[in-house]
């Protein structure tokens, strides 16, 4: 791999769901990560979840928005990798069922990486659709979490 | 109430009897005022003594107090950090998510003398007799930055070298943030980044450590004292109180969070680490992960002997290889 094949791919793998990516030839090996959380990430994840507002389709021009009149499906995504813990213990309800109305703030989730524990809030108000991650499973950075339903 | 607190600071922060009268004159009240609070500190379980002719002096009996925490921190931690000190408590940690409502330009300490309703990791039950350390940190995140693994294992090291510097015994760590001695856990941790949704950034983090410093193990459940170690024995032969080694965790952890995200402690984390070189099996979720501990990388996550860098899951069995 040359230098600008290597540049292309870090930045396609910047604009990629991807945290992880490991290419390993007989005599080259390159390992990137995007494991860490940053306010970066954050509103990264935060801009590509909200395409009106969102920063990339301000910077792509004249590019007309298809089907203006269906809303874009809206999802609470996990803003770092981790165990999802979808109750506050074993034996106590889950922070949120389907059909639960949310509103900006409530906690919906908890991600668990390296013994931080981070309470997931909504940002919008809206009703729990679905809910699209099992409790204590290991979720990637930007994997939804909750489809929300916006009223 | 006001006079009271005027009261044990002054008496707190010296060495030397305080006549009633001293006291009196600098407070503007009475003799007989100084004399009621006394009575009412004493009774409340501060060790004040009455010295014939020479006035009060404060013997630091490991009864909670800030201002022996403060006299025994670094000059500048001890004018930026914010004290709150509770006899009984539900959970230091949940009193200071309450607190995060609030911005806070300066780091808080909420101390307890033990908690009714104390918690681990995914809310399990940790028993919190009185006598022991519970300590949540409320710390402001300016920069937004968070390095999970790193803030876990630096907070792990810093209360280890505290236990080794000022109670002359070597524990080690069970990664991520466990202190053990002789295979007995002293010491939990608990993290807790807290989100906010306006900034859409972490901008306060919550450290709960709890350290089972003066606990005899008969106060604790019979359930965990198979598990469950103390320090009561080291921390009564060093003759340090509750609060000299409190203030010495802060001054150790402040001193290593300055830098922790360059990774800069981790090779004396690394040498403190319990697991490395040993058969492990990872609790992950529902899934268990089996290998050789090799490393802990500069995230703080766990390596095995396959490549496997582990940055999430509870290590539930160790084999001596």
């Amino acid at each position: 791999m040359n230098l600008k094949e290597i540049q292309r791919l870090i930045s396609d793998f910047n604009q990629s769901p991807c945290r992880e990516l490991e290419i390993k030839t007989k005599d080259f090996q390159l390992h990137l990560s995007k494991n860490e959380l940053s306010t970066k990430l954050l509103k990264q994840l935060q801009l590509s979840a909200s395409p009106a507002g969102s920063a990339m389709a301000d910077k792509l021009p004249a590019k007309k928005t298809p089907a203006a009149d269906k809303p874009a499906r809206a999802f609470v995504k996990a803003p770092l990798v981790g165990s999802v813990y979808l109750q506050p213990a074993p034996t106590k309800p889950a922070y949120v069922k389907v059909g639960q109305l949310v509103h900006p703030g409530d906690v919906v989730c908890v991600i668990e990486a390296m013994k931080v524990m981070t309470e997931i809030k909504s940002d919008r108000e809206g009703k729990i659709k679905q809910v699209l991650v099992k409790n204590e499973e290991l979720v990637e950075y930007g994997q939804p979490l909750f489809e929300i339903e916006e009223l | 109430m006001k006079y009271s607190t005027e009261v044990l600071k002054m008496l707190s922060n010296t060495d030397q009897p305080l006549s009633g009268e001293k006291i009196a004159q600098n407070l503007k009240i009475s003799r007989a005022a100084v004399w009621k609070i006394i009575q009412k500190l004493q009774a409340t379980g501060y060790q004040i003594e009455s010295q014939h002719r020479l006035g009060y002096i404060y013997h630091d009996n490991s009864k909670l107090n800030q201002y022996i925490i403060k006299k025994n921190l670094t000059a500048q931690l001890s004018q930026q950090l914010g004290f709150e000190i509770h006899q009984t408590i539900d959970s230091t940690n949940i009193r200071a998510k309450q607190l995060s409502f609030k911005k806070h330009l300066h780091p808080l300490v909420i101390i307890s003398d033990q908690q009714t309703a104390g918690y681990g990791r995914y809310g399990r039950y940790y028993s919190s007799p009185s006598g022991n350390i519970y300590l949540s940190l409320l710390l402001p995140n300016p920069s937004h930055q968070l390095v999970p693994g790193l803030l876990t294992t630096a907070t792990a090291l810093a209360v280890s070298l505290s236990i080794e510097k000022k109670l002359a015994v070597q524990p080690q760590i069970k990664w991520v943030n466990d202190l053990l001695l002789n295979q007995k856990k002293i010491v939990g941790i608990l993290t807790e980044a807290i989100t906010n949704i306006e900034t859409r950034s972490i901008d306060q983090v919550v450290i709960g450590i709890g350290i089972n410093y003066l606990t005899q193990l008969d106060q604790l459940p019979p359930e965990i004292q198979a598990r469950a170690g103390s320090l009561r024995k080291f921390a009564l032969a060093a003759k340090v109180t509750r609060n000299q080694f409190i203030a010495a965790v802060l001054n150790q952890f402040f001193q290593i969070y300055q830098t922790y995200q360059t990774g800069n402690f981790l090779p004396a984390y690394r040498q403190r680490c319990y697991l490395l070189h040993k058969e492990v099996t990872i609790q992950q979720g529902q899934q268990k992960i089996a290998g050789l501990a090799t490393d802990i990388d500069q995230q703080g996550c766990i390596v095995l002997s396959n490549g496997q860098h582990i940055s999430s899951g509870e290590v539930t069995k160790i084999r001596l290889k």
